[in-house]
């Protein structure tokens, strides 16, 4: 069994309208139709790298791995 | 309240969220000092340093007081220190300044250091510092003060100036480029120094390690060359104050000592520079070397020429007392 095999399906299910997201299909055109899935991906791993860490109880913004890899110090 | 402390051999540093103290870990006996207004004068009415304590083992002097004034004094010398009264006497005396000889009981949690090679005595810091303590604080008149130590947590010195590099004031990590990064740390001490290898905040045991080569070596060898060429016979913490100020007072004319003072520093960074090498090699791997300690200022620079990727932290000799505060304040901050 191959390991894609154990991760949900999570291929984008969506529909794009038309005077709504102009924008996104003038990009997606730009791409030959092999190169959109790996469009898609990089631009949303992108995105979500820009994006701030989320914000603990005390309103502390870290990254989770290095705070942990600081708390377990001493 | 949480305070970071530094007992160091030359040194004894303490910072909390009200101010910080400096003196040289120096005891002595107490002495009866003749006039009353030099008494006032040196115990701190009007600023300057001065702490005289009674305790279990007599009256004493400590810091600037106990170098000027005390016939017979001592310091921290070796490995003892761990389990000599008088370590856990500057540690009182730091407190008591602290708190700006307060009456009443305090609590207290406590980050403090070792060196690298010794940290294995932490629990026998933790035994000495731990529980509560009576300070009779003598400052013209008698005072006792009580100090209850809940918590004690000991780290290796050369991560305090890591984690006053990559937290802020809170605790919080602010420099998470840094703390993500392969780095070095040389923590130049009196009589120690320290190096310490982190990948990613994790310790790593191979790339660190001490050497029993510090900033004392230093003023041995000056102070034989100002007894030599001026005849000036000076203890460790004066060849330390006339180094710093790069000159020496003689029948009331300054005289430059730079030229005393640099070929000494060359030789002890080189010392220092060949362990770091025997770690790191050219530290072609590290994101940055953090130079640290009181004996950054002299050396900074020459380590800095040979690995271009190292920096002198601002304010070098508290940079570790600073950061243990800054730990203490994010282990502890919902206690």
């Amino acid at each position: 069994m191959s390991v894609d095999a154990c991760l949900p399906d999570m291929r984008p299910q969506f529909r794009l309208r038309p005077g709504q997201d102009d924008l996104l299909i003038e990009w997606l055109s730009s791409f030959a139709p092999r190169q959109r899935s790996q469009a898609i991906r990089d631009a949303l791993r992108e995105h979500l790298l820009g994006q701030d860490p989320p914000v603990d109880d005390d309103g502390w913004r870290e990254d989770p791995e290095l705070a942990a890899a600081l708390d377990a110090l001493f | 309240m949480i305070v970071g402390v530094d007992i160091g051999y030359g040194y004894t540093k303490a910072v909390g969220e009200a101010g910080q103290v400096v003196f040289p870990s120096v005891v002595g006996k107490a002495e009866r000092i003749r006039y009353e207004n030099d008494l006032h004068r040196q115990l701190g009415s009007d600023g300057e340093p001065g702490i005289a304590l009674v305790t279990e083992e007599g009256d004493r002097f400590v810091g600037e007081l106990a170098l000027l004034q005390s016939r017979v004094q001592w310091t921290l010398l070796d490995r003892s220190r761990v389990e000599d009264p008088s370590a856990r006497l500057l540690f009182l005396a730091a407190l008591s300044e602290l708190t700006g000889g307060d009456k009443g009981t305090r609590e207290f949690r406590v980050v403090t250091g070792l060196p690298v090679k010794w940290y294995g005595d932490r629990d026998k810091v933790v035994d000495q510092l731990r529980g509560k303590h009576i300070v009779q604080r003598v400052n013209g008149y008698k005072l006792v003060q009580r100090f209850s130590v809940a918590d004690v947590l000991v780290v290796p010195q050369p991560f305090g100036s890591l984690f006053n590099t990559i937290l802020g004031t809170d605790g919080q990590i602010v420099d998470e480029d840094l703390a993500r990064g392969r780095l070095g740390v040389i923590d130049i001490g009196t009589f120690t120094t320290d190096y310490v290898l982190v990948d990613g905040l994790r310790y790593v045991e191979r790339g660190s390690g001490s050497i029993s080569t510090g900033m004392s070596k230093a003023y041995q060898l000056v102070g034989r060359s100002l007894l030599d060429t001026f005849g000036l016979d000076l203890r460790m913490h004066e060849v330390d104050r006339v180094v710093r100020e790069e000159k020496v007072t003689l029948f009331g004319e300054e005289r430059n000592i730079d030229w005393l003072a640099e070929p000494v520093f060359d030789v002890l960074a080189e010392e220092v520079l060949a362990q770091a090498g025997t770690l790191w090699g050219d530290g072609r791997d590290l994101r940055a070397i953090l130079v640290t300690g009181g004996g950054a200022i002299a050396l900074g620079e020459r380590i800095c020429r040979r690995y271009p990727h190292a920096r002198v932290l601002d304010d070098a000799p508290m940079a570790n007392v600073r950061g243990f505060l800054k730990y203490g304040s994010r282990k502890w901050k919902d206690a």
